[in-house]
């Protein structure tokens, strides 16, 4: 049994952007663990101040090119709540659909091109091409489905131009969507065999009983809008974000760490899974039976099995969504102008990673004070107690094994970290 | 369509980013000659991994690109690319802003490489956030626009 083991990942491949991995084991006593955010802050709330709410979307945005149509969409929410506008329900559904492009892309890329190597043994998706090129032509196709779809509702995928705050600017003509949905269906095969793929692929065996944290709506597995939810039992309205976020500053990390009633908690795929999972898709429950998932999973890896039920759920909810379109007809709608320049309004939207919250003050149409809490942020203590719990299980292992087990712990959490280092705050004296 | 007897001429960049905008001029020049009927252009594709499968199938890729070759601006080189040269290159650790190369090596380790992939590539003058191109690179337009027709030309299908 190891007895010393210093472990420093300097930059954690197959993650968005930057984090080290710090962790020292003196005497077989865990003397420093630390997940250590190196990305330079963005100051993306500061870049909003002085700007007309129109821009905020679009700006905003910027801060993720994966998850570009959740930061759109989440700050649409903040200043809709803002001006006092409730979208049409023609946007409501044109927005959820194109929201599961976003999670669809985003999913698709996580579970086969970051993770999936890790399992089959292979160090990245390029050895993978080759021995398995079936799997990678599969995942190439999903994404470019879920990339097609934000291309006929939002104009395209990165950094979306149609969505505007009380509505769209450009609408999916019927064949498109009769298109997508012919897509759709084919892409159960395809959904099938990711299925497949993930009950051949045992997680590590680690769990950790944390709080998880997601949105909830009565009526369906939340995405965009709903009340936030806790594994613990508690329930609040997004407008209360910061009295669950709780954000502090941490020496080791350019971005916030958050804590709720004192504790870390957990966002992302398994916290939505544990708290709606009631309101999947019966196809999702499914798979969710198939790949052994059932709530409460406290084993932070099947994060990303919970993904893999999410993009069966999104699949099918795609399919009817589209059937409702296409049952109503797509009207072109100008979008709802606002009842008030002035107001205060928080958006809160279950983006890939988790949980995400926009607030805005706006006065006069000029946005006066910004705030956005990012799921990695949220996720930051939680992947550091994980870790905690997680090396002295791991000491019997050589230090490249204990190493390669603690990334794909990080990995799991599918960290953006460029979004999650928005802001630190400096103290002169 | 059956693309194996097709070529595509595949233009990437931005045209907010000055001279990253270039393909797109070059291509657009290209389009009002008179093509072969085998050839299909795209001005302006986005780089990113999804760039396989708007290649994938075709017998010849000609991309048009910027390229930082440390030369004069406006200077312009035609490359052959060597899939053997693909095969030596490693993804970098994130997938999340993959690339021109990125999409290549993966088609390469896919076997999903055109049968011939032949690059123009261009040296930028700058690529700042403006709209519209260098003196320098503005003049390498119409002599990279003739040579890709006469590549295109001499280009007969493969039988």
């Amino acid at each position: 049994m190891a007895t010393n083991v210093s472990v420093d990942v300097h930059h954690v491949t197959r993650v968005e952007g930057h984090g080290n991995i710090v962790v020292d084991v003196v005497d077989g006593q865990l003397e420093r663990c630390e997940f250590a955010i190196v990305e330079t802050p963005r100051f993306f709330e500061a870049m909003l101040r002085g700007r007309p709410y129109q821009e905020a979307s679009h700006i905003t945005s910027r801060i993720c090119g994966i998850c570009a149509v959740g930061h759109a969409t989440t700050s649409l929410r903040a200043t809709e709540n803002a001006l006092g506008i409730s979208p049409s329900q023609q946007t409501v559904l044109l927005r959820k659909l194109n929201f599961f492009g976003e999670i669809l892309d985003s999913h698709v890329l996580h579970v086969y091109m970051l993770v999936a190597p890790d399992f089959l043994g292979v160090g990245s998706v390029i050895p993978l091409a080759r021995t398995a090129p079936e799997v990678v032509l599969r995942a190439l196709r999903m994404k470019k489905l879920a990339g097609d779809l934000c291309k006929a509702v939002c104009g395209r995928h990165t950094h979306p131009v149609a969505m505007t705050v009380g509505g769209f600017t450009h609408f999916p003509t019927e064949a498109e969507l009769r298109d997508l949905r012919a897509r759709f269906v084919n892409m159960r095969a395809d959904v099938d065999s990711l299925v497949e793929l993930y009950q051949g692929l045992t997680m590590p065996d680690f769990e950790r009983d944390t709080e998880f944290i997601a949105l909830s709506k009565a009526d369906e597995y939340a995405f965009i809008d709903g009340t936030i939810a806790s594994t613990d039992g508690g329930l609040w309205p997004i407008e209360d974000y910061k009295s669950v976020t709780n954000e502090t500053i941490v020496p080791h990390s350019s971005a916030k760490h958050t804590s709720n009633a004192g504790q870390s908690y957990m966002v992302g795929a398994l916290a939505r899974f544990n708290i709606n999972h009631d309101r999947l898709h019966p196809r999702a429950k499914k798979a969710a039976e198939a790949l052994k998932l059932k709530p409460k999973r406290t084993n932070p890896f099947f994060n990303t099995v919970a993904q893999v039920v999410e993009i069966c759920h999104a699949v099918e909810e795609s399919i009817i969504l589209i059937d409702k379109l296409l049952e109503r007809g797509i009207t072109p709608e100008e979008p709802i102008e606002p009842t008030s320049l002035s107001g205060e309004g928080v958006g809160a939207c279950e983006v890939p990673r988790g949980i995400l919250f926009h607030r805005y003050e706006i006065e006069d149409g000029i946005i006066t004070g910004a705030d956005c809490v990012i799921p990695t942020g949220q996720n930051l203590a939680n992947i550091e107690n994980d870790m905690r719990a997680f090396v002295p299980t791991l000491l019997d292992q050589t230090e490249e094994e204990i190493t390669l087990s603690l990334e794909m712990l990080v990995r799991a959490y599918d960290p953006c970290i460029s979004c999650s280092t928005h802001l630190v705050d400096v103290n002169f004296k | 369509m059956d693309r194996s007897q097709r070529t595509l001429v595949l233009g990437v960049g931005n045209r907010l980013r000055g001279d990253d905008g270039l393909a797109e001029v070059i291509i657009s020049c290209l389009m009002a000659h008179d093509l072969p009927e085998h050839v299909d252009t795209i001005p302006e594709g986005t780089p990113g991994l999804d760039l396989l499968l708007t290649f994938e199938g075709y017998d010849k890729l000609i991309l048009v690109d910027a390229a930082e070759m440390g030369v004069e601006a406006g200077s312009w080189q035609r490359i052959l690319i060597d899939p053997a040269d693909l095969k030596q290159r490693h993804l970098f650790g994130t997938l999340h802003n993959a690339g021109v190369a990125e999409a290549l090596v993966l088609a390469e380790a896919l076997g999903k490489l055109p049968r011939l992939i032949v690059l123009f590539g261009v040296q930028p003058a700058r690529l700042d956030w403006e709209i519209g191109l260098s003196d320098a690179v503005e003049k390498a337009v119409s002599q990279v626009c003739a040579a890709l027709h006469a590549e295109l030309t001499k280009d007969q299908p493969p039988v």
